[in-house]
């Protein structure tokens, strides 16, 4: 399992090497959640009109759960294609955030693994990676395998899903119990806050997931459903960044103050 | 097993403009330090997505939730949120808080809700 330690930092995932065993182990809860979400677009796109193998394409060559769903729903309320790659890009913008979160970390990597991993950064792969970043910072080494083997294994956990969906979804919701799709439901906001709250020992960042969920539900409610994420996102961490610069100020300041009563 | 040309194609635009916006920062972004403020801000992304993605998980649509799954998941979330502070460990609060949903959407059954 992975493990944090406490720093001057906040929490952060123990420093050490992001190897492919680490990898799994950061696998197994998207995996696990990707699995019942997954089967859930398999199962919509399949009413929408797509064919078996047209569902698990969309998954193989998409691989974007939210855009996902409303392009299955889009298809199946006869939507122009211009239209629907037109939001479904747009919905994905968010991704844009995360590549400049992970780009310094991977710096040292090259251009071709760089752009291998580039397919996999997910929400919730970057959710994981993120919990890393701090340790990468520092030293951790993040190595290509380990990331590799957590997106491939996240990939094929989604794709299966879709296939299971596409192909049984009805028997599939039929045989589980709603206790039963609760739990399943609930294992990608308990990733998020498994990975969220250890972080949320310093104003900074206490502030930045503040306005990150607020701003999200607020620009969801207005309609701005397709850039919720990626607007959030910027402003929380604009505000975690002024935030970290005024204790830092604060900091200085103090210092000087007992510098200058000691002087 | 169909395979209508049209949806190919449209799976491949969205597929490339989405692989596009994961790989343009990382393509462009190569100096290993952007520097101090570039840095700040890059460091709370993390909490500042999860924040937003737990949200929109919580409450769909930015409402209260409509249906008894949706309660049990809010209300497994406070304690999933204590196991996370309390024990930093990522495995046991994922199965703790499904545990708890579980057993919440459970009650809700036997409850009538």
């Amino acid at each position: 399992m992975a493990v944090y330690s406490r720093s001057e930092r906040g929490v952060q995932l123990a420093t050490g090497t992001f190897g492919i065993a680490r990898g799994w182990v950061a696998a197994v809860p998207i995996a696990v959640g990707y699995l019942p979400a997954a089967a859930a677009y398999g199962l919509v796109a399949r009413q929408a009109g797509l064919s078996v193998a047209e569902t698990v394409a969309m998954s193989v060559l998409v691989y974007a759960g939210a855009s996902q769903f409303a392009m299955a729903g889009m298809i199946g309320s006869g939507v122009a294609a211009p239209a629907i790659a037109a939001t479904a890009v747009m919905m994905n913008l968010r991704h844009l955030l995360y590549g400049a979160a992970v780009a310094p970390a991977l710096s040292r990597w090259s251009p071709l693994r760089r752009a291998a991993v580039a397919f996999g950064l997910t929400d919730e792969v970057f959710a994981t990676t993120s919990a890393v970043l701090p340790g990468a910072a520092q030293g951790t080494l993040f190595r290509f395998d380990g990331l590799l083997v957590l997106e491939l294994s996240a990939y094929a956990s989604w794709v299966a899903g879709s296939w299971l969906g596409a192909v049984s979804g009805r028997r599939l919701l039929a045989a589980v119990s709603p206790a039963v799709e609760s739990a399943l439901a609930f294992a990608l906001p308990a990733l998020f806050i498994a990975l969220l709250a250890p972080q949320l020992n310093r104003r900074p960042a206490l502030g930045a997931a503040g306005l990150g969920a607020v701003a999200a539900l607020a620009l969801e409610a207005a309609g701005l459903t397709g850039w919720n994420v990626l607007l959030a996102g910027a402003l929380g961490a604009l505000l975690g960044a002024w935030l970290h610069d005024r204790q830092r100020g604060a900091g200085g300041r103090t210092r000087q103050s007992r510098g200058g009563a000691l002087g | 097993m169909s395979l209508r040309w049209e949806y190919l194609v449209l799976f491949l635009v969205v597929g490339l403009g989405t692989y596009a916006s994961r790989v343009a920062p990382l393509a462009l972004m190569r100096r290993r330090d952007p520097g101090r403020g570039v840095r700040a801000v890059l460091d709370y992304v993390g909490p500042a997505v999860l924040g937003a993605l737990l949200a929109g998980a919580l409450f769909p649509e930015a409402r209260m939730p409509q249906e008894p799954q949706g309660w049990a998941a809010l209300a497994a979330a406070i304690p999933t949120w204590w196991v996370a502070r309390r024990t930093g460990n990522l495995g046991l609060t994922v199965v703790a808080g499904m545990g708890l949903a579980w057993l919440l959407a459970g009650i809700a059954g036997l409850a009538g809700l």
